[in-house]
């Protein structure tokens, strides 16, 4: 089981474990985005400023069901930017099982696809 | 006292960046089944589905098959199938970007093809039982958002879309995936070849 953790810049943090939901994600006040697996950090983003336009999070749980059989789950974060008009982000796809791979926009594996944002992620461009 | 202070450790929001685990409630994920819908359209029944068969039975439910029969001259269809996201256990947010594909090999064995299309609306399957089925096209379907095409042209690099999306709460989502085969002269009697048909959709 994969669940996140939010840290905002005042040292406050919120969890998914805790019954908070990506919608209530201050998206603005981020300092990291963790992805938590088993009790053990799987993945952690940073957030804090770095002098480029600021990163703005993604984050999906992507279901894949087949016919025979075949179920798998894979958690996306990541961020996405804009830097001189272009639309930069990174991804990374984090499996239940262990891997982590990373992505951006290119289609890779059959997985690897632009999400489709909410209205809450509206600062996605 | 000191059992106290543990949990005070482990629970305290200040800590931030901390690499204790967090202890808390696990948070299941949402539960989706693929919906094999049939009836008529003001009483329509919808199965979970994990596997099935097409074939040339009235309104085409997933049970006791009617074979189609080899035709002499031109095509005889299966009654289509609709299938469709049903939500029995909400997402936190919303579920989106539903998408469909196959492998993209045909493996159904000579002379027969599948076709699908999209449908806003669902409109149960019409035919002769046991003989041929309506074609799928608009006419037959007033449901769908377009003309059906070859099922087969979906691959993972080349996904078919279904709009429609589903808030925190349970229920169908989605437009649905219409699928029908079409037989002609030059297919063989018996059991066609199984298909591995892939849905995926993402959840917040």
């Amino acid at each position: 089981m994969i669940t996140w953790i939010a840290h905002y810049q005042d040292g406050t943090s919120i969890a998914q474990a805790d019954g908070f939901t990506y919608k209530d994600i201050r998206r603005d006040e981020l300092r990291a985005f963790d992805l938590w697996r088993n009790g053990t950090l799987a993945l952690r983003i940073d957030f804090r400023d770095d002098g480029l336009p600021p990163k703005r999070l993604i984050w999906r749980i992507r279901h894949r069901w087949q016919n025979n059989g075949s179920q798998l789950e894979i958690h996306l974060a990541g961020w996405q930017r804009t830097i001189n008009g272009c639309n930069v982000q990174t991804i990374a796809y984090v499996f239940d099982d262990g891997p982590i791979l990373l992505g951006g926009q290119f289609v890779e594996q059959d997985f690897m696809y632009n999400i489709q944002p909410f209205e809450f992620e509206k600062d996605l461009v | 006292m000191l059992i106290f202070q543990i949990l005070r450790l482990f629970r305290s929001p200040k800590l931030g960046l901390e690499l204790l685990a967090h202890l808390g409630l696990a948070m299941p994920v949402a539960t989706v089944q693929i919906s094999r819908l049939t009836g008529t359209n003001a009483a329509i029944a919808a199965c979970s589905v994990s596997s099935g068969s097409i074939h040339a039975g009235t309104q085409d439910a997933n049970t006791s098959p009617s074979r189609i029969p080899v035709p002499t001259s031109g095509s005889n269809y299966s009654f289509w199938v609709s299938l469709q996201l049903y939500c029995t256990a909400s997402p936190d947010n919303a579920l989106n970007n539903i998408r469909f594909y196959t492998d993209g090999g045909n493996s159904l064995g000579t002379g027969i093809t599948g076709l699908i299309s999209v449908a806003s609306g669902y409109a149960s399957a019409v035919g002769t039982a046991g003989s041929s089925g309506s074609l799928l096209n608009v006419t037959n379907h007033p449901g769908l958002t377009g003309p059906a095409s070859n099922l087969f042209l979906y691959t993972s690099g080349c996904q078919l879309t279904l709009a429609g999306s589903l808030g925190p709460t349970t229920g169908s989502f989605g437009n649905r995936a219409v699928l029908q085969l079409s037989v002609d002269t030059t297919a063989s009697a018996g059991n066609s070849g199984a298909e591995t048909l892939t849905f995926t959709w993402d959840e917040s």
